[in-house]
């Protein structure tokens, strides 16, 4: 007995049934028991949800880099890992290399995480206005013309790299003493 | 409710400045990964809330493929949303009516199929560009052509590349369902992957199957559910619409395999029984 369908013959290969058999599609090697939709829809929204409380619970739940003390003025970086709490707490973190300066730091933020930067060479290197205000977020001085982060970012390295006297020499000669 | 989250999200971060809705997508978990096991920083823009939903994106690809698209995600539903006012506008629509159905007519079909088998490979593209690219340069190159950022930032508009593929991806929307999600979104591409793992699938019953190809018309991804026996392909999202659509209603159900129960013997599959209709027998 020939898998044929109907009377019009198909194409391609012949597939043989044991007698009496009918073709049927074939069916999954699994076994497989009936999900209800209802624990279906709540599986898709519970493990999500739980993933991310679990996530809250050990600390690694955090939407932006910045502390509370950043809105004000001050500024802090979380460290990554850092729970809630120590975000909650504020603990004022400047930045600890180039790489970690972001946008929504200030200007004091970097010159407090950066002695060897003073504030003359920064705005100038920012094409800040020399009596911008230090709670002044490096973004927004990117946003009205001044260089962008990148650029910043690149000078800071070189510029802390760089020894101390030779900073001072390489200044530029409106704020040499 | 999570469009509602996100759209709360970016509206406290324009008024207040709060955290940016980017942190709140899973894919840049992925970009990041790389970047913050070998040197322990974040790629720019990425933040732990990623990484979180990161790994709730797999968990849940893990036990229910590609749900977190179908149920979950924002962008998903801003395209579904796009695309059932076009068809409710269509449908009320007389002159829109009348193209649409021309269109229909004359539109070659296997040219679409080819076409759309084509651009179904553009996901693992922009996957290999976003997760390669992220860890070689240490920023998300994916970026500056992401709808999502578009639509997250579209307060602070700006014309860019991103802001362009945000306007394709809403005007093909318009004809055809979640047209990002089909050819280029790397975080279905990532789901993909990993839900082959998952026991949960829908599975068709040939036996109460009627044929009737609606399942197939229904799904938003364009799956042929009505020559499937389990659902296994690596597009489905999970959304039920196959189910919902069918009017035989126990031919497709959701159905999970767990370990412990074990696989048929080889010849189960050919026990005799009943077929209904010849359409249901389409392919094998």
């Amino acid at each position: 007995m020939t898998l044929t369908g109907h009377d019009a013959p198909v194409p391609g290969p012949v597939l043989r049934l044991p007698r009496n058999r009918r073709p049927v599609p074939t069916s999954t090697r699994l076994r497989t028991r009936r999900l209800p939709v209802l624990a279906y829809i709540a599986t898709i929204l519970l493990l999500p949800a739980l993933v991310v409380v679990a996530g809250m619970a050990l600390g690694q739940w955090q939407l932006t880099g910045r502390g509370h003390t950043g809105a004000e003025g001050s500024g802090s970086a979380s460290v990554n890992g850092a729970g809630p709490a120590a975000v909650d707490a504020a603990a004022p973190q400047a930045p600890t290399a180039p790489e970690d300066v972001k946008g929504w730091m200030t200007v004091q933020d970097v010159l407090t995480a950066f002695p060897s930067v003073t504030s003359a060479d920064l705005l100038a290197e920012l094409n800040a206005p020399p009596d911008t205000p230090a709670p002044t977020q490096l973004k927004t001085i990117a946003e009205q013309g001044g260089v962008d982060l990148p650029t910043l970012r690149t000078w800071l390295t070189a510029r802390v790299s760089k020894p101390q006297g030779a900073a001072a020499v390489t200044a530029p000669p409106a704020h040499a003493p | 409710m999570v469009v509602a989250f996100v759209a709360w999200q970016v509206t406290g971060h324009v008024l207040n400045g709060a955290a940016s809705g980017e942190a709140l997508c899973p894919f840049g978990g992925f970009e990041t990964l790389w970047t913050y096991v070998t040197t322990g920083r974040m790629v720019q823009h990425t933040q732990p809330a990623s990484l979180v939903l990161a790994v709730a994106v797999i968990v849940l690809a893990l036990t229910s493929r590609g749900a977190f698209c179908g149920w979950l995600c924002p962008f998903g539903a801003f395209q579904e949303w796009l695309h059932t006012t076009a068809q409710a506008v269509a449908d009320r629509v007389p002159p829109l009516r009348r193209a649409r159905r021309a269109i229909t007519v004359r539109s070659n079909g296997r040219a679409w199929r080819v076409t759309d088998r084509v651009l179904r490979m553009g996901r693992w593209v922009v996957l290999a560009w976003a997760i390669v690219g992220a860890a070689l340069t240490g920023v998300m190159v994916i970026r500056v052509a992401d709808p999502w950022y578009a639509l997250l930032s579209i307060a602070e508009f700006e014309l860019s590349l991103a802001f362009t593929v945000l306007v394709v991806t809403a005007v093909l929307a318009l004809f055809i369902e979640r047209p990002f999600c089909r050819y280029a979104c790397p975080l279905g591409a990532v789901q993909a992957i990993v839900g082959k793992a998952s026991p949960i699938a829908i599975e068709r019953d040939a036996a109460t199957c009627t044929g009737c190809d609606l399942c197939t018309r229904a799904c938003p991804m364009a799956i042929p559910v009505h020559t499937r026996t389990r659902v296994t392909d690596s597009a489905c999202i999970g959304c039920l619409e196959c189910v919902a659509a069918c009017p035989s209603a126990p031919a497709l159900t959701v159905r999970v395999a767990l370990p412990l129960l074990q696989p048929r013997p080889a010849g189960a599959a050919a026990e005799p029984r009943p077929v209904p209709s010849p359409r249901s027998e389409g392919r094998l």
